[in-house]
């Protein structure tokens, strides 16, 4: 028994098994429940039947005694009525021979149930029986005025001797009765001593298996915390990780806009002092070095945004249906321009940061209206799912091949010369990285020339969601 | 005839920087004499440095907080303790991009910190700078 609780090594077999031996162990928890409960209720029959086994022989008991007391009743109302000659005598006697045999069979008929003797009670029907026919002849005799035969039928003792043998009889009767209730006790007595051992050994035996699953438990559990703990110094470690990147990038594209600024200004500078002094080739190389270095802050200042994503304050409840009207008004050149059309239907209020979820939509609205030859049309929707809200952003536009879905998210990556659609490839790594923020992810549906559907979801509760380290802000 | 300011020193270990900020205040005529510093310990020897009698004491002040060596919070430390006949000018803090937290928190506890100007100083902001600390000057006397 005790070989159960042992500990083996966790190599997975032996798991299974252990897992298997946990089940058996359990069943067999299981069946000793059930047999002590058995046990309860053998216990609680039995009780009740040795109860009942009492009341049918007081019962009996006094049955006995009634018999013997309406006998005295008769032969003195018989005695009255020989003596008195007074016929109020004789009721109670009729009375007592009427309700006889209706005792007798009572006490015949519960024989079985107390264990009386049948041999007995036949006996004392008959003696009863001749008691009361001798006692009826002599009120006959008297009724007859042969009052000298019936006193002479008296004197003979007959109905003496007859009331003795019934005393006795019920004297007999009552022993055995007695004796029955008593063998029947101890068996009783026995059973709830053998029930109640049992009931015992169930209890020590369910205590051991509960210990075993105790222990297997709190093993289980011990080893689930140490893998929680692991887990949440992984994830801290990786938080800090990224944390530093993040530094990194903001320092470095703080740091890269110096010298891109004094770049800038002597080529302004250049242009102003030295410009009637250059011939047209001069001119366009200074163009060239100025247009490089306004594209070169563009990229710097889309790092230095992208780093301080999500550190525009606090998480707050944003109404998405009055976000896109304001991003409508706010786009409304650029709509009017491009002859735009913006459906959106009924929209949800979410929790995000408010500054990250504007640029989200405003990118992909954006998005939307420029990679179009024709006329745009843009769709915004929303479904509800269980944690999530999921969004879409669907266009008539030039759409996007399925070769290049996968790299449309990443930073700095373009699809397109940006003579023909001006930009710094890192309107959708924003939104990837806005969409993540808020617990979601970000996908598409799109083929070339018929249009983009761009999805993305937000966590509705994004209490898991820990505040971003402030950087310093403009 | 625009009133004008008298002199202006600049600190900034850029060359380049304070070539800009002085091409950029010559153009606006506001100021007869920019002289730059390339460092903190630099322009407190110019700063103490009297001529004929008289120290120079410029009216303006234009500091780059980050200087390889003394940098600008620690001028502005040793600055404070000047007698007091050393300096009677307004300083503006230059500023690259943004303030850090650390800036944040030093700019606080300098009060001789007058205002905040964002790189690169552009003649409309340094003639709006003059504006609002010389105000008398334009409103006193009539051009």
């Amino acid at each position: 028994m005790f070989g159960l609780f042992t500990n083996k090594s966790d190599n997975p077999s032996s798991l299974k098994e252990r897992s298997q031996r946990a089940f058996n162990i359990l069943l067999l928890g299981f069946g000793l429940l059930l047999l002590a409960l058995f046990g309860a209720w053998l216990s609680q029959y039995n009780n009740a039947r040795a109860e009942d086994n009492i009341a049918t022989e007081l019962l009996e008991q006094s049955r006995l005694e009634e018999l013997l007391s309406k006998l005295q009743q008769a032969e003195s109302a018989q005695r009255g009525y020989l003596l008195t000659s007074n016929t109020t005598y004789l009721r109670p006697f009729q009375d007592v021979s009427n309700q006889i045999p209706h005792l007798l069979d009572q006490i015949q008929s519960k024989a079985d149930e107390s264990n009386l003797s049948m041999a007995n009670i036949r006996r004392l029907r008959s003696l009863t029986n001749r008691k009361m026919r001798e006692m009826a002849e002599t009120i006959r005799l008297k009724d007859s005025n042969r009052a000298e035969e019936a006193i002479a039928l008296v004197n003979e003792d007959i109905g003496k001797v007859l009331m003795d043998s019934i005393r006795l009889e019920v004297a007999a009767l009552r022993l055995s009765g007695f004796k029955a209730y008593r063998r029947n006790d101890v068996i009783a007595k026995r059973t709830e001593n053998f029930i109640f051992g049992l009931e015992l050994l169930s209890v020590v035996i369910l205590l051991m298996i509960l210990y075993y699953i105790h222990s297997v438990i709190q093993s289980l559990f011990l080893k689930t915390q140490a893998a929680n703990e692991e887990l949440k110094a992984q994830r801290a470690a990786l938080r800090d990780k990224n944390s530093q990147l993040e530094r990194f990038a903001y320092i470095a594209s703080h740091d890269l806009n110096e010298p891109l600024r004094t770049i800038s200004s002597f080529v302004d500078v250049f242009h102003e002092e030295q410009a009637d002094r250059l011939d047209s080739e001069g001119k366009q190389y200074l163009n060239f070095i100025q247009k490089a270095a306004e594209r070169m802050r563009g990229l710097v200042n889309g790092m230095l945004q992208f780093a301080r994503i999500g550190r525009s304050g606090q998480m707050v409840d944003i109404d998405v249906n009055k976000l896109i009207r304001t991003i409508a008004k706010d786009l409304s050149v650029s709509i009017e321009k491009n002859r735009a059309t913006l459906d959106y239907a009924e929209l949800p209020v979410i929790s995000g940061y408010r500054t990250e979820i504007r640029q989200l939509f405003q990118n992909l609205i954006l998005n939307a209206i420029k990679y179009n030859e024709g006329t745009p049309n843009v769709k915004i929707s929303c479904i509800e799912r269980t944690s999530h809200w999921e969004f879409c952003v669907a266009d008539n536009g030039i759409g996007i091949a399925p070769d290049h879905q996968e790299r449309i998210f990443g930073m700095f990556s373009r699809l397109h010369r940006s003579d023909d659609y001006p930009g710094q490839g890192i309107g959708l790594a924003f939104c990837k990285r806005i969409v993540e923020l808020h617990g979601g992810e970000i996908w598409l549906a799109s083929r070339e020339g018929q249009g983009s559907e761009f999805y993305f979801t937000i966590a509705k509760d994004n209490s898991h969601v820990t505040p971003i380290e402030q950087y310093p802000s403009n | 005839m625009s009133p004008q300011l008298n002199s202006i020193l600049l600190i900034d270990d850029s060359a380049s920087d304070n070539f800009l900020t002085t091409r950029t205040i010559n153009k606006t005529g506001l100021c007869k004499n920019v002289v730059s510093t390339t460092g903190g310990r630099e322009a407190l020897d110019y700063l103490s440095c009297a001529k004929e009698g008289k120290y120079p004491n410029p009216e303006l002040i234009f500091l780059d907080i980050n200087m390889p060596g003394m940098n600008g919070w620690e001028f502005l430390e040793a600055y404070n303790e000047l007698p007091e006949e050393m300096r009677n000018s307004i300083v503006v803090c230059m500023l690259t991009t943004n303030m850090s937290e650390s800036d944040q928190r030093n700019s606080t506890r300098f009060n001789v910190l007058d205002s905040y100007t964002e790189k690169p100083l552009t003649e409309a902001k340094f003639i709006q700078l003059v504006e609002h600390h010389f105000q008398e000057r334009f409103n006193g006397s009539p051009s």
